[in-house]
């Protein structure tokens, strides 16, 4: 057998152990205690083995030996909250894009997208899946998306503030193709309320949440509902999206920010979009404009475009210019801390 | 002393751990396996005759008779150690669990690592990982199956099916769980444990010749695929495809060419390179070359 894995520095284990149970039948410490303890190091018959005839050798495995429990990942599945972000930003400065928008106006339904061409097989320019640690996040919304047996695809369920879908920061892991660097890429999936409520009134204490995103993003992406701007209704939901941007351009600084036209399938009267552009642009300068639609459009791929949205608002240059961790193995534990080594 | 040192000199059992959900053909595998090694038809034999044969029991009676093998029951659990010797006469011993694959589904559904799993973790030094491809296909979506106009909710009197995971994330889950409670980072692509890749019931794809496992994995599991190749280094993995039976089997109706021929002359692996060969025991020699 080539390479001793004891070398590697990235191989994480218990201690080599060469020892092996006295009991017949029993292959712990390979395999599970025959006798049925929970831990072979305090069975009775790996305790009165004779390689620890000393009794030293046994007491002190005895009181240093972990009792074995179920061990529970260190990550929910779930859309993370700020609470679980310290254990991303503990291996890697993680890079926020804060998805922006008006109520309805298509951000959970991007998120989806996204997952969707990633599950078939969509890649990120120079990147590849490397895990996440919000998979139940992803595919509550992703799942709407799916033709099941009864029904077609849907859009997601609202984000709301209340009961239902809870918002949160959904994870993914990225391994660069070119210097093999993970990267941590957060998605804020937040409801539109919290922005609505900042933009009217910067330090109301209902869009904590709101401020919080824009505090921290690294990205945004702006993201503009085509048919809310239709109708007879469209003055109010302009208003919204113009007190948004002004809102925004005092916090930004010199972060990328995207604006993104959703349902473009659905024209906007040209003049009326002409003066909203106008008005964006003032507020935002240089912001990148995009079109999309989930509904096929001529001239244009579906898939190639969301991804594309994405992929722009992804850090162009690695994260980090600081030497990558290596980490020793860990102790013997359960402990969901000790245990995580950026897994 | 010498006598100590002489144990510390041994070398290690390499302990591999098999994983897989139900209905995916570890069984059928285990048996067929074991006809190999005890044929000494393979590259790897055995060394000497196993001790107790118990685990493999059923699914080899079952499978003589021209039956399927039954599935492993829920809460059994049995190992055999396979003393095997390479094809330099290299003598190893192989940890083979077996357990029924709904402890694996449930791992994923609970989340938790129970004592005997996280044992089995410590000591393994390889994985083998099952996949059935037949059933690895996510249901189709808005970029598969174009809309001409996209619901905005159910129509009256109809609901949503329940969620359900799709099978790349699901197996992914399985896989970050599995390297968690082992220690291992991600911020490397892992050298150790070793993965090896199965593709169970190639017979039921009917694939053109040459069709590599890696490309199956890929057009089937993409996701999962991209997970695999960015957590481990390209000498810690591999897919290998494999048919153990070389067809599907009923419990209704014994198989006469199965019985006549012998289960041993049955069931074939598909390598790297999609070249088709009846030595079952070529995965686990991957695995152990790898290691």
């Amino acid at each position: 057998m080539e390479n001793d894995p004891a070398a590697d520095p990235h191989f994480m284990s218990v201690p080599i152990i060469n020892d092996k149970c006295p009991e017949k039948g029993c292959h712990a410490p390979f395999g599970i205690c025959k006798i049925g303890s929970e831990n072979w190091e305090k069975c009775p018959q790996w305790l009165g083995s004779p390689s620890k005839a000393s009794g030293k050798t046994s007491k002190a495995a005895e009181a240093t030996a972990p009792a074995l429990v179920e061990t529970p990942p260190a990550w929910s599945g779930c859309a993370l909250g700020t609470d679980d972000l310290d254990m991303i930003a503990a291996r890697t400065p993680p890079h926020l894009v804060t998805i922006l928008g008006p109520h309805n106006a298509g951000k959970t339904t991007l998120l989806a997208a996204w997952y969707r061409l990633l599950l078939r097989g969509t890649r990120l320019p120079g990147r590849r899946f490397a895990g996440s640690a919000s998979l139940e996040g992803w595919e509550s919304i992703a799942h709407w998306l799916r033709w099941d047996q009864n029904i077609g695809p849907t859009f997601p369920p609202h984000t709301t503030m209340g009961q239902g879908r809870r918002p949160g920061v959904l994870h993914l892991a990225l391994r660069r193709e070119g210097d093999g660097r993970l990267e941590d890429l957060l998605l804020t999936d937040a409801p539109g309320e919290w922005f609505a409520r900042w933009a009217m009134r910067r330090d109301d204490p209902g869009a904590e949440g709101a401020r919080w995103a824009v505090r921290h993003a690294d990205a945004f992406l702006f993201v503009i509902d085509s048919e809310s701007l239709t109708g007879p209704g469209r003055g109010g939901p302009r208003n919204r999206i113009v007190q948004l941007a002004r809102r925004l351009r005092d916090d930004v600084g010199t972060r990328p920010v995207h604006l993104v036209w959703t349902k473009a399938d659905i024209t906007v009267g040209h003049d009326f979009r002409a003066n909203l552009e106008g008005d964006l642009a003032v507020h935002l300068p240089g912001a990148q404009v995009w079109e999309l639609s989930v509904q096929p459009r001529q001239g244009h791929d579906t898939g190639s475009d969301l991804i594309a949205v994405l992929a722009a608002s992804l850090p162009s240059e690695s994260l980090v210019d600081r030497p990558v961790l290596q980490l020793a193995p860990p102790p013997d534990t359960t402990d969901p801390l000790l245990l995580y080594r950026g897994a | 002393m010498n006598n100590h040192l002489a144990s510390l000199s041994t070398p290690l059992p390499a302990s591999v751990l098999i994983l897989g959900e139900t209905d995916v053909a570890k069984t059928h595998y285990a048996a067929q396996l074991y006809g190999r090694l005890a044929k000494e038809s393979g590259v790897l034999k055995l060394r000497e005759s196993l001790a107790d044969l118990t685990p493999f029991r059923a699914a080899l009676e079952n499978l003589s008779n021209g039956l399927p093998a039954e599935h492993s029951e829920s809460g059994f659990f049995a190992e055999a150690i396979l003393p095997l010797l390479g094809p330099h006469d290299e003598a190893l011993d192989v940890l083979w669990p077996d357990y029924a694959g709904e402890q694996v589904r449930d791992m994923i559904a609970h989340r938790k690592i129970t004592p005997e799993w996280r044992q089995r973790l410590a000591g393994s030094r390889a994985w083998l990982l099952f996949l059935r491809p037949a059933l690895l296909r996510d249901a189709d979506d808005i970029f598969s199956r174009p809309i001409e106009e996209l619901l905005r909710q159910p129509a009256e009197g109809q609901e949503r099916a329940a969620l359900r995971w799709s099978d790349s994330a699901r197996m992914i889950e399985l896989l970050q769980l599995l390297l968690f409670a082992r220690g291992v980072s991600g911020l490397h692509p892992a050298r150790h444990p070793v993965l090896g890749v199965v593709l169970s019931c190639w017979d039921e794809l009917s694939l053109p010749a040459r069709t590599t496992p890696a490309a199956v994995l890929r057009e089937r599991a993409p996701l999962l695929a991209d997970f695999i190749e960015s957590r481990w280094t390209p000498e810690a993995r591999f897919v290998f495809g494999i048919a153990p039976v070389g067809k599907q089997l009923r419990r209704d109706q014994p198989d006469d060419d199965l019985i006549d021929g012998t289960p041993e002359r049955h069931g074939w692996v598909v390598l790297a390179d999609g070249e088709h060969n009846p030595d079952l025991t070529l995965p686990l020699l991957e695995l152990l070359r790898r290691i």
